[in-house]
């Protein structure tokens, strides 16, 4: 079974508990899952994430 | 490349809808023409983009129709044309987005296991319209003591818009959709709006508008969630409509503002008008077209020499320009109610509330943006 994320997935993990410098783990585990072809987004998920013009953009 | 199946007549509702001529669209979308005669079809992309520029929800073009798209709250508006005018996409956005955001505040109210306030609802057209002012002036924290005391009629209109926010009422002032600045709200078609809620009452005023003319609207809104009426409005202070509650609200509005009796003591019918228009909008701290309004309901003018009087103040206020610039957390918190701001701001913060529907009731997309607005509002991360 595959997942696909919502660009609230991102933002909240980023700004909440899950900081990019306070829990690599989780970044580095979306992406591990990604190369596994467990976790997608789509493009319009990608818009909405830079358009919010961050770190995580 | 994906190409979408779409039916000219969905084109031209969009271009009608938005007021916009073929033509002019034609410039960006130069493929429009065949698109409309059916010898090409947009991409995906294009047709987003013209979704984009007509205001149109995307989805709507893959219907086999136009939808038919009522207002969705009772139509109170006067102006003779605003009955068969279809509804522009503006006016459908702002009313779409302030219910989306009375949806939420009234989920955040419930949670939180506030009470409903007595304010809405609490009226009849059977009442005294004098009583039902001074009840809400009261309420409002707004007489005329209080504003004998501040320096400018503009001070008191900031500060009526802040004590009706105190109460719980969520009093949004824009005059785009959205932060769309590019989206002007024409005050011809509508001046504001209340949406009745028992926990989550919204009045908005079309901030494109006259502020001396806004303080009436606000009054004007706030006289209908005393009656806890729902409605669409485009009175002014020298409207006398015919349909009993709007001339009930009107009445109620002006009666607030500058009680008649008070009026009639201090109105000194010798003095030249502009001077005595001038005096009592200081003495009131109301805008002169309430002023005006008030010294002919005591009947200080006649009916022909008041709305002549009514013109001109109309042509001076709108020759002064009220280019507001000012500052951009200050008109965000402004356009969606401070009170609102600051419930969705803390509610995210506390994860109870996504990101994403944050920006999307806020209208804006930069994470910096919703920092910075938290910032300013004493919400600090």
């Amino acid at each position: 079974m595959a997942y696909l994320l919502d660009a609230n997935v991102f933002m909240a993990a980023k700004n909440l508990h899950y900081g990019m410098d306070f829990c690599p783990a989780f970044w580095e585990w979306l992406i591990r899952e990604n190369n596994a072809e467990k976790v997608y987004s789509i493009e319009k998920v990608r818009d909405e994430i830079a358009a919010g013009d961050d770190d995580l953009a | 490349m994906t190409r979408a199946p779409v039916k000219p007549e969905m084109l031209q509702w969009a271009c009608e809808r938005a007021g916009l001529e073929i033509a002019a669209l034609a410039q960006r979308f130069p493929k429009l023409p065949e698109w409309l005669r059916e010898e090409a079809r947009p991409t995906l992309k294009q047709l987003e983009n013209f979704a984009k520029a007509t205001h149109a929800p995307f989805g709507y073009f893959f219907l086999p129709a136009p939808p038919e798209e009522p207002i969705p709250i009772p139509d109170f508006r006067t102006m003779p044309r605003a009955g068969t005018r279809r509804p522009s996409p503006d006016l459908l956005d702002t009313i779409y987005i302030c219910q989306q955001r009375q949806d939420w505040y009234r989920e955040y109210v419930h949670v939180s296991g506030d009470q409903p306030f007595p304010f809405v609802g609490s009226a009849t057209t059977a009442a005294d319209i004098v009583e039902v002012a001074a009840d809400m002036r009261d309420a409002l924290a707004f007489d005329l003591d209080e504003r004998r005391r501040m320096p400018t009629w503009l001070d008191a209109l900031r500060r009526f818009i802040e004590q009706a926010d105190n109460l719980g009422i969520l009093v949004m002032v824009s005059g785009v959709v959205g932060n769309n600045n590019r989206r002007k709200l024409d005050p011809q078609e509508f001046r504001g709006f209340a949406l009745s809620d028992p926990l989550a009452p919204v009045v908005f005023i079309n901030g494109a508008d006259t502020r001396a003319a806004q303080m009436f609207t606000l009054a004007h809104e706030l006289a209908h969630l005393r009656l806890g009426e729902t409605a669409l409005t485009d009175v002014e202070p020298r409207s006398a409509p015919n349909h009993d509650i709007e001339s009930w609200c009107n009445r109620v509005a002006a009666e607030l503002l500058a009680p008649l009796e008070v009026v009639i003591a201090e109105y000194d019918s010798r003095a030249p008008l502009n001077q005595e228009m001038t005096r009592l909008a200081r003495r009131f701290k109301v805008s002169t077209l309430v002023v005006l309004r008030r010294i002919y309901d005591a009947d200080g003018l006649t009916r022909d020499r008041y709305l002549q009087a009514y013109d001109e103040e109309i042509a001076r206020l709108m020759s002064l320009s009220s280019s507001s610039g000012g500052n951009f957390y200050l008109t965000t918190a402004a356009r969606v109610s401070k009170r609102f701001a600051r419930a969705v701001v803390t509610s995210t913060w506390e994860g109870r509330s996504s990101f994403t529907e944050a920006f999307h009731l806020l209208g804006f997309k930069k994470m910096s943006t919703f920092r910075e607005l938290g910032q300013s509002m004493g919400v600090a991360v």
